[in-house]
Formats: structure tokens, sequence, C-alpha cells
């Protein structure tokens, strides 16, 4: 019988892991049989050189092999938040919204400060009309990571085609600039905001 | 001027005596447009570029609406349509790498209505780039 640190850790380790699906994982059961001994956890070393070899199966598009070896990851260290999330993108783009919606979830639960996991939320929750939620999303994406250029984009667009926003808009997109964010087209919306609705300010930063 | 004349010459059948007198035209319209981009004036540059962008976008769209010549079976027609989108594609990418230039001068502080234009233009025509579309990261790098 396992100890009962043990069983608490294959029961979390089991609701993380289904949360990157609303479905049945692909290969085998989520969680070892209970009868079976606990695996052995790989060292942290083995894990970083694990991640990386995954990583590069995701970089290669070989997706079938990425998705085993970051799903072998995220059992053996479920809280290495890096692999739930790209298991997650992984189905992300394979399935539906609402599965997809679902995962993420689940993995900015297991990681509050997941701000990729937070701006696919933001991304995903705009598709499927719920703007509330995806401002939410892409806020604490910011709050976590206030210098995350692709989440202070999403904000801006978000406000400036989806919600008519666009003081907020231009307020998000220089904030998208500040952070590194580069495009002149971006410069090129912010001006036209600018010129449009008279929303320029001397505010050079993030949207509030 | 010569550019609205040169907009002005239709394509029509027969193509090839059509197309060399609109490509003429064309031509002697952009030298008028690159002499006058290379004056130096910002106002005058942006919008002689953005002209020529606009020159080089409708003789491409003008050989895809090219009519067709009559008595082609299916095949016939669906590589006559090849044909001319071939013919399109240098125009086509000509415009765009001209509305890029004059976007390229928001780099110098130059924002006016040229520019504005040129930038319009380019989320249109290459949508993939320019349009306002949200990112995602395709992978996540950090294991933690």
């Amino acid at each position: 019988m396992p100890h009962r640190a043990e069983l608490v850790l294959l029961i979390a380790l089991g609701s993380v892991l289904a949360g990157c699906s609303t479905q049945p994982l692909r290969s085998g059961p989520i969680l070892p049989s209970m009868t079976a001994p606990a695996p052995s956890m790989p060292s942290a070393e083995d894990a970083a050189a694990a991640f990386k070899a995954a990583l590069e199966l995701m970089k290669t598009q070989r997706f079938d092999e990425a998705e085993a070896a970051f799903r072998a990851l995220a059992e053996a260290h479920p809280s290495l938040s890096g692999a739930l999330t790209n298991l997650c993108i992984l189905r992300a783009q394979a399935r539906d919204r609402d599965a997809a919606l679902h995962s993420f979830s689940r993995a900015v639960d297991a990681n509050p400060d997941n701000a990729v996991a937070l701006n696919w939320l933001g991304v995903l929750y705009r598709e499927s009309g719920d703007y509330l939620r995806a401002e939410q999303a892409y806020r604490r994406a910011l709050a976590a990571q206030p210098q995350y250029a692709s989440a202070q984009l999403n904000l801006g667009i978000l406000y400036d085609v989806y919600l008519q926003r666009p003081h907020d808009a231009v307020l998000a997109y220089r904030g998208y600039r500040d952070a590194g964010g580069a495009d002149l087209i971006v410069e090129a919306w912010i001006r036209e905001l600018e010129a449009r609705h008279g929303t320029r300010t001397a505010h050079s930063g993030a949207a509030p | 001027m010569a550019a609205r004349e040169a907009t002005r010459i239709a394509l029509s059948l027969p193509i090839e005596r059509s197309l060399p007198r609109r490509v003429e035209a064309t031509r002697a319209a952009l030298d008028a447009l690159t002499a006058a981009a290379d004056y130096g004036f910002a106002e005058i540059t942006t919008a002689a570029t953005y002209e020529i962008a606009v020159m080089y976008r409708e003789l491409g769209g003008a050989l895809l609406r090219a009519p067709r010549p009559r008595g082609l079976d299916a095949l016939e027609q669906e590589q006559y349509a090849l044909l001319l989108e071939e013919q399109a594609f240098p125009f086509e990418e000509s415009a765009i790498k001209a509305f890029e230039a004059n976007l390229a001068r928001l780099d110098q502080g130059i924002w006016n209505e040229s520019v504005q234009r040129s930038a319009a233009a380019l989320t249109e025509m290459v949508p993939a780039r320019y349009g306002k579309h949200e990112r995602r990261d395709l992978r996540y790098a950090s294991p933690g």
C-alpha cells in the first residue's frame, strides 16, 4: 500500500493531467495502478534535460512524440507547469475550444502566475465571445509578467476591435511597445486611434 | 495625371493588345511618381510612394479581373486564370513593398494620410502579417 502522502500526490497529479483534456489521455491510464509501486522521481537535472528534449520535439513538429514526452514529464514532475502548459498547447491546437479552455484553466490552477497559459485563456475567451473573462485573463497574465508583450498586444486588440475602448487600446498598445514589441504596424494603429478618437495622452506605460 | 490615364486603360480582349498599352502607361506614371518621390519632402515622398503602390496594386488587380477569352473549356479557363495570377503576383509584391516603405517612415516619426492609408492597405493585402490578430505562444520554454 502506498503511503497516504503518495496517494495525495497521485490524486493531485491525476486532477492536473485531467485538465489537459476532457477526454481520456491517448495512451493508457492517467494514473499508475494503486497497487503498483510509486514511480521513482527523476532528478531535477534529468527533468531539465527531458524538458529540453521534449521542447525540441515540439519545435521540430514531432507533435505526437512531444506530447508523450511532456505527458511523462508532467506525471513524474507535477509541479513543473512548463510540461503541463506545453501539453495543453499541443492539445489546444488539435482539439475544440471548450476542451482547450478547460485545459488551460487547470494549468493556471496549477500555477496562477503562468502568463503563457493565461494569455492563451484570454485568446480562447475572446474567441468564444466572453470579453470580460478575456480581459481578466490578459490582466492576470500582465500582473504575473508585466513585460509580456503578447498579452499587452492582445489586450490592446481586445479593447480596440471588440470592446471599442480606443483610449484603453492605445494604452495597451503602448504597453506592448514598452515591452519591446517593435512592429511598425502597431505604431500605426496607435497613431490611427489617436487621430480618430483624440486619445493622445502623456501616459506611456501599460494599460491600468 | 499620368497615373489616372494609366488606370483608365481597361484590360479588354484581346488582352495581348490592351495589356501592353496599360503597362506602357503605367511605366510612364511610375517614372513620374518616382521622380516626385525623390524630391526629399516627406509629404511629397510619402504621397508619391503611396501612389506608386496603388499603381502596382491596380495593375495586379486588373490582370486578375481581366476578361477571359470565349471558347475555353473548364481546364483551359483554369490554366488561363493561373497564368493571370502568375502575371499579377509580382505587381502585388511591388505594391506591398511600396506600402511597407511608407510604413517604415514611421520610424522617422513621419505620420500623415499617405502613411496611414499605406498601413490600411497592408492590413487588407497581408492580413496574416498586418491584421489585428492575437498572438499566442506555441511553446512554453521554461520548465517551471
